[in-house]
């Protein structure tokens, strides 16, 4: 039974095209001044869960893994923390998914972690919707949602480089963030929904 | 002198509205509180949350729960309604959502102004957390969160939210429409840090869904 499970994971991993075994390393998280704490806590997961994070941030590629399959199964609580680089942006990926059902949820954000500040990761997952929130918590007392961070268009299938995301101008896009008042969300994650714009001469 | 005192009183009478317990502020409310479903083009769900009927045939939501969606559909027990992006200000996370069935009657919510709200007053949120199905549930108002201009930019809680309550309502104790329960952080040391876009936004969607779509859509035919 734990075979055929480990088989059909495989399986899936392979199908959704989500983060394979095959170039996703293990990570070492960086020490020093200039790093930040990464806290990773989840509720009771249901499926599975793995948090990545890249080696380069722009364009996704190379990415490590947060949370490891051997740790993050149904019904298990995430509780893990590490290091991040300090002051340059990361990007991280969430990918989750059900056995059951065989739904997955992928997020990918990119923020900009500042040195000796503490970060907690918190991952929500459920059958119908997956979460990933970001609070500074280096005041515990006062934990801050972290607003300088935006997601990542995913690619379906990754690129000849190795990019699992569309390269973007994570500065320009981090300060976009940074100024907008609510929403990490763009245009671009509504294009399928946009109402179309009316040309000259056509009636609205 | 009397009958000039209850004349005056008469007049204010339409406008004084009182608290009502939380029995009779759900069937006020829960009509107008509409499960959303979102599926990409293969038709996979995308994700769950919900929408508040603002007016005949609209009803807001939060932007972040549209994303990556191709089909957007309105749930209330048997009923189900297709909607469509009427507005969108992502800046502000908030999306106006149109109907076109003509058989949608579901009755548009009463609206207070979230600029007159108290900290420490009695709230209730009403969505689809879990995607279970229109669930209430309260708390209190803890924090008016401001910008640097002390302009009202999000209301925090502790009245619980889910994934899935996005979109939904933030009630005040007479069932009006304060504000859109959008975020929350969990678990362990953010218990009931809990986020609602205040609802005088809502005033602004269609002005500024219209600048931002304009400058979207002006970026995007430059990069072609």
């Amino acid at each position: 039974m734990k075979h055929t499970r480990t088989l059909l994971l495989l399986s899936l991993l392979a199908m959704t095209g989500c983060a394979s075994t095959r170039d996703v390393r293990p990570y070492n998280a960086p020490t020093g001044s200039n790093t930040a704490g990464l806290q990773i806590r989840s509720e009771q997961i249901s499926g599975y869960v793995f948090l990545n994070l890249f080696d380069n941030a722009e364009a996704c590629r190379y990415p490590h893994e947060l949370t490891g399959i051997k740790d993050v199964m149904q019904g298990k609580k995430i509780n893990a923390s590490t290091t991040l680089r300090g002051d340059q942006p990361e990007t991280l990926w969430l990918n989750t998914f059900t056995i059951d059902q065989q739904l997955t949820c992928r997020i990918m954000i990119t923020f900009e972690p500042k040195s000796k500040h503490n970060y907690l990761a918190t991952i929500h997952n459920e059958r119908e919707a997956c979460q990933l929130g970001l609070l500074d918590i280096t005041d515990p007392v006062d934990p801050v949602p972290v607003k300088k961070q935006f997601y990542r268009a995913i690619r379906s299938v990754v690129d000849i480089t190795g990019s699992h995301c569309r390269p973007a101008d994570l500065q320009a896009e981090l300060a976009k963030a940074e100024n907008a008042t609510h929403s990490a969300t763009s245009l671009d994650d509504l294009r399928a929904l946009l109402p179309r714009p009316a040309r000259a001469g056509e009636e609205k | 002198m009397r009958a000039a005192l209850f004349g005056t009183l008469l007049l204010c009478l339409p406008g004084v509205v009182s608290a009502a317990s939380s029995e009779q502020l759900f069937p006020k409310i829960a009509p107008s509180v509409w499960l959303l479903r979102t599926a990409d083009q293969a038709g996979v769900p995308v994700g769950s949350a919900s929408a508040v009927v603002t007016a005949p045939r609209e009803l807001i939501t939060n932007c972040h729960a549209l994303a990556r969606a191709t089909t957007v559909v309105l749930v209330k027990g048997k009923q189900r309604f297709a909607a469509r992006l009427e507005a969108a200000d992502v800046e502000r996370d908030l999306c106006l959502l149109a109907v076109d069935d003509s058989s949608f009657n579901a009755p548009a919510i009463d609206i207070a102004d979230s600029d007159r709200l108290t900290v420490g007053q009695r709230v209730f949120t009403v969505g689809n957390p879990a995607a279970l199905e229109i669930t209430l549930a309260d708390g209190l108002l803890s924090r008016l969160v401001e910008d640097k201009q002390n302009v009202l930019e999000a209301i925090q809680t502790s009245a619980p939210i889910s994934p899935g309550s996005s979109g939904g309502g933030l009630f005040d104790d007479t069932g009006r429409l304060i504000g859109i329960t959008s975020s929350t952080y969990w678990p362990g040391v953010a218990q009931n840090l809990n986020f609602a876009i205040p609802v005088n936004w809502l005033k602004e969607v269609r002005a500024r869904s219209a600048k931002q779509l304009a400058e979207y859509y002006s970026s995007s035919s430059s990069k072609r």
